[in-house]
């Protein structure tokens, strides 16, 4: 399983970050997360992850995927299958 | 510091003068909680009476609340504030964006600029280091082009921004600052304080600090309940996911009030709101964007005649679309777009070429005022016209870019009668002939107008007597063109307000516009978990309180502000709505009198002047705010 990224709906809010840093520290540091979005000025965007990623072991599920507002945050099994989002409805209005 | 939670427990003071700085503990200013609540607090501490807002002895004061940079939704904004120079008083906006984060992950809670540099320069701080960058090769940029050349050169894509224009550099009077390209610090020429202290940008990275919570488990409960039960089912969130503001309330059919023409009209006929819907400004849209910690997504990305700017909402359509009756979605975000890139404030833009467009068409002024230009409502191209003559003060844009008060003077001949003054700023608000809370909320409030203090937005909403007694303990607000019950709810608002931008969270999604949004209690709940203190709802309407006492007696200090001043403008009592479900509706000076009454006894001031009293201070524990106006020789019954 693997953390996966749908660019077309990430709106750069950041909660992964701050969630992540949470899981790993108990305390909100987005430097110290193991994601990282950055949007520039024209909505073009850069995600990535770093091998400190542990799929957030003993929560329900990976914490940047339960608070993705957008389900633009996915875990994905090897076959590329989606198995969780927070959000399997989206509104269209996430992305454009 | 023994702030552990919530804070990063530090507030940096920078002299620009001489280039140094030092360090405060924030526990030392912690009655305040901080954001806006600190930040007041240090400026009335730090400015004495007599400095203008555009004197190096002003401060530029940026702070963070605790819940900043922690998964409370939306809690990411940046209070900005200092003396304001329109009206001398009170200056404070408030942006999104991502720079109130990583200013508490460079370990600031606040940080405090004064003073001026001898040349123009932009800021880093990037954790315990403070860079004073050259930045002669940047000025004469827009906030846009400065933003990027910060992070060029600064090799760092995610570092944040807060930038001024050409506005701001040629200090007009209602310049605003940038946040990260597209979040604007309204109301007050915080562009132009920041122009007069040289500074081009101030940009900050935060790699060190974690924002600590006291009791992580409790909170994370919390807030996935929050989440869960109130936030995701918030009507008011569902509706700015779908496109902010702009989505929300301009919505044809509905016959509401609108700015329109100056503010001469509150109507707005449905064939013009038809082509400013949300779907006509999504043809522009790039892509949806948040600020920083924020599920809601309500901004976005745009792009107009080749520029790519953000984040266009309804004050924005009210500026530029009714305000000056352009019915374009395209001229309307160009316009918006042309004061984003050149910092300034667009509902002071507005009313500034407002009321030049009505004084042209009213025969007040003429070419010979306006450089050659011919003035029309209805007219894009004249708007963008006069949008660049301010932003450059050229010709005539010269005497807009002094704010409606200043430039009413110059011109004479009668033209502060079209003008709608209230503390030397303009009013650019719908409704407020006939929404009397939303009225007496932005009359009174202690920036100069502006619907962010004490203008209840739930009163919009009709609520039933049962809900409006549960919620505020007042019998009955249902109908919005009445008078009575009004002052309670607006003195609910104005502390309510306080609390909120304590803590850094968005008005949006706040009991400001959702009556389930962030109740008092939840506040002090996770606020609660957070820092592992004890606060109470009641105990935080307090604090908000005294935010409001403070900010009064900073407006009286320095402007000797009062009664006289929260006076309606003629306009507003003279001339009814036309048209429309209110029809008809204006305000009576005799029943505002009452109402104004009535709020100044809920506040515990003095009736005859407006002026908060020492005994009302001392309650308050603001005794260095009354030892102050006594030593300014500012005393009761004068």
């Amino acid at each position: 399983m693997k953390i996966s990224f749908d660019k077309n709906r990430c709106t750069a809010c950041g909660l992964c970050e701050l969630a992540c840093s949470f899981h790993h520290f108990k305390s909100f540091l987005p430097d110290k997360a193991s994601i990282s979005v950055c949007m520039d000025r024209k909505g073009r965007l850069e995600i990535t992850t770093l091998p400190t990623c542990d799929l957030c072991k003993n929560e329900e599920m990976p914490m940047c995927v339960e608070f993705c507002p957008t389900g633009a945050v996915k875990l994905i099994n090897k076959s590329g299958e989606g198995l969780k989002t927070l959000r399997n409805q989206l509104d269209k209005w996430a992305v454009k | 510091m023994s702030l552990k939670h919530g804070w990063a427990g530090k507030i940096l003071f920078v002299n620009l003068s001489d280039r140094s700085t030092r360090i405060e503990p924030t526990e030392k200013y912690i009655p305040f909680i901080g954001g806006r609540g600190i930040n007041q607090w240090l400026l009335f501490e730090l400015i004495e009476k007599g400095v203008h807002g555009l004197d190096p002895e002003n401060a530029l004061i940026l702070g963070a609340g605790p819940m900043v940079g922690t998964l409370v939704p939306s809690a990411g904004r940046l209070s900005v504030d200092y003396l304001n120079v329109i009206t001398g008083g009170v200056g404070s906006g408030n942006c999104g964006g991502r720079f109130a984060v990583e200013m508490k992950n460079a370990g600031y809670d606040h940080i405090v600029f004064t003073g001026k540099t001898d040349r123009p320069t932009y800021i880093f701080i990037q954790d315990d280091t403070i860079h004073f960058r050259d930045a002669s090769g940047i000025w004469g940029l827009g906030t846009w082009d400065t933003d990027e050349q910060i992070k060029s050169e600064e090799k760092d894509r995610r570092l944040s921004t807060l930038t001024i224009g050409v506005a701001g550099e040629n200090l007009v009077k209602f310049a605003s600052i940038i946040g990260d390209r597209g979040r604007a610090v309204g109301y007050g020429g915080s562009g132009a304080v920041m122009g007069s202290k040289n500074i081009k940008g101030i940009a900050v990275r935060g790699k060190n600090t974690f924002i600590k919570v006291a009791r992580p488990s409790e909170f994370m409960n919390r807030l996935r309940a929050f989440n869960k039960e109130i936030f995701n089912k918030s009507g008011a969130v569902k509706i700015h996911r779908k496109g902010g503001t702009l989505g929300a309330y301009v919505l044809p059919g509905q016959n509401r009030p609108h700015g329109v023409r100056n503010m001469n009209e509150e109507f707005w006929s449905n064939d013009a709101i038809n082509n400013v819907t949300r779907d006509k400004f999504d043809e522009f849209l790039v892509r949806r964007h948040s600020c920083f910690g924020c599920p809601v997504y309500c901004s976005g990305i745009y792009e107009i005649k080749g520029m790519v700017c953000e984040g266009i909402q309804a004050n924005s359509l009210r500026a530029f679309g009714s305000n000056v009756d352009i019915t374009s979605a395209e001229d309307v975000l160009y316009a918006h777009a042309l004061c984003n890139n050149y910092g300034l404030d667009t509902d002071q833009t507005s009313a500034a070429v407002a009321w030049a467009i009505d004084c042209f068409e009213k025969g007040i002024i003429d070419k010979g005022d306006t450089d050659g230009l011919e003035l029309k409502f209805g007219d894009g191209n004249c708007v963008t016209k006069l949008i660049k003559k301010i932003a450059s003060r050229d010709g005539f844009g010269n005497v807009l870019a002094m704010g409606v008060h200043e430039a009413s003077e110059i011109v004479g001949r009668g033209s502060r009668e079209l003008a709608l003054l209230v503390k030397k700023n303009s009013a650019m608000e719908a409704a407020m002939r006939s929404h009397k809370a939303w009225a007496l909320g932005i009359i009174t409030s202690t920036k100069g107008t502006g619907h962010l203090r004490g203008a209840p937005g739930l009163e919009f909403q009709k609520l039933p007597p049962e809900t409006s007694k549960k919620l505020f303990n007042i019998k009955d607000i249902s109908d919005p063109t009445s008078y009575e019950n009004k002052a309670a709810l607006v003195v609910w608002q104005e502390k309510y307000k306080g609390i909120v931008d304590m803590m850094g969270i968005c008005a949006l999604t706040s009991m400001w516009m959702d009556q389930t949004l962030f109740t008092p209690e939840d506040i002090a709940g996770l606020l609660n978990d957070i820092t592992g203190k004890q606060y109470s709802a009641e105990g935080l309407l307090e604090a908000g309180e005294a935010l409001q006492n403070l900010e009064r007696s900073l407006n009286l200090l320095h402007q000797g502000f009062g009664r006289s001043d929260d006076i309606p403008p003629r306009k507003l009592m003279e001339i009814p709505v036309g048209k429309g479900i209110y029809e008809g509706e204006r305000l009576h000076l005799d029943r505002w009198n009452q109402m104004l009454d009535e709020y100044y006894e809920l506040h515990g001031w003095d009736k005859t002047t407006g002026w908060p009293t020492r005994q009302r201070l001392l309650a308050l524990g603001l005794d260095s705010v009354a030892e102050k106006l006594a030593k300014n020789n500012i005393v009761e019954n004068p």
